[in-house]
C-alpha cells in the first residue's frame, strides 16, 4: 500500500484517487475514516473523504 | 428510538468521545482496517480509528460514547485485547500530539555533533551544516574524511551526541 506524498490517503493504485498526487511507500501510521463529516480527529487533520489515510508521509 | 414523556418519538442520542482498544504488539493497523470495515458495514456510529505511528498495541476509536456499541464491534476481532479504562472519555486534546507528529529533525540544531547510525557513513562522526526540515533532511561534514564533502541524510539516521549551544 502506497500514501500520496499531497494528502496522504492510502491506495493501491499508481496514482492518488483523490487529488493524483505522488505516491509514495515511506509512511508511518494510519487514520481509518468512516464518517469524515462527524470525526473531530478528520476535521483537526482537515480531511474531507472517508477512507484510510497515513499520519506521516516522506 | 425511545418514548419520551409526551407518548413522542425521540432519537438517543449520545455524545462525542474517543476509547482507548489494546491490541496485539503489531498488529494495530490490522486491527484499525478491520474494525472499520465492520463499523461501516454494521453502522456504529464509530467516525475513525487511528493508529498513531508511536503507539504500540493500542488503538483509538472515535464515535459515540456507547459502551455497547464498542464491545459489539470489538467482539470476535482478532488482535483486538479490549477496551481500556471502559467508560472514561478521552478529549481530542489528549490525543492531538498524535495527529502532528514532531518532524524528526526538530531536536537537531546546526552546529550539533552526530553520530550517523545507519547507511554507508553508519558509525561517523558528523557535525550538522543545514537542517531541512520539510525534507527530514540534515546535510552533514564528516570529521574522519580526507576532503570535507558535505553529505545529505535523513534526520533520523543520526543520534545527537553533543548540541551546539552546550559547547
Ligand atoms: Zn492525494
Amino acid at each position: 500500500m502506497l500514501a500520496c506524498k499531497k494528502c496522504m490517503f492510502l491506495t493501491e493504485e499508481e496514482k492518488c484517487p483523490l487529488c493524483s498526487g505522488e505516491l509514495s511507500k515511506e509512511w508511518q501510521g494510519m487514520l481509518v475514516v468512516i464518517d469524515h463529516t462527524s470525526s473531530d480527529i478528520a476535521e483537526h487533520m482537515g480531511i474531507k473523504a472517508n477512507g484510510r489515510f497515513a499520519l506521516k508521509v516522506r | 428510538m425511545k418514548k419520551n414523556i409526551l407518548g413522542d418519538f425521540e432519537e438517543v442520542t449520545f455524545p462525542h468521545t474517543i476509547f482507548a482498544l489494546k491490541t496485539a504488539l503489531g498488529h494495530e493497523k490490522t486491527v484499525a482496517e478491520n474494525l472499520g470495515h465492520k463499523a461501516k458495514r454494521k453502522g456504529n456510529n464509530i467516525y475513525a480509528i487511528l493508529s498513531p505511528m508511536n503507539l504500540r498495541g493500542y488503538v483509538l476509536l472515535e464515535g459515540e460514547k456507547n459502551l455497547k456499541a464498542v464491545e459489539e464491534l470489538i467482539k470476535g476481532v482478532q488482535y483486538v485485547r479490549g477496551i481500556v479504562g471502559g467508560e472514561r472519555d478521552i478529549d481530542l486534546k489528549e490525543i492531538e500530539h498524535y495527529l502532528a507528529p514532531k518532524p524528526i529533525v526538530a531536536d537537531i540544531t546546526e552546529g550539533d555533533i552526530v553520530e550517523i547510525i545507519n547507511g554507508p557513513f553508519k558509525g561517523e562522526k558528523a557535525r550538522v551544516k543545514q537542517i531541512d526540515t520539510g525534507k527530514e533532511e540534515i546535510t552533514v561534514e564528516l570529521f574522519e574524511a580526507m576532503v570535507s564533502i558535505p553529505v545529505t541524510i535523513k534526520g533520523d539516521s543520526v543520534r545527537v551526541l553533543e548540541k551546539e549551544e552546550n559547547r
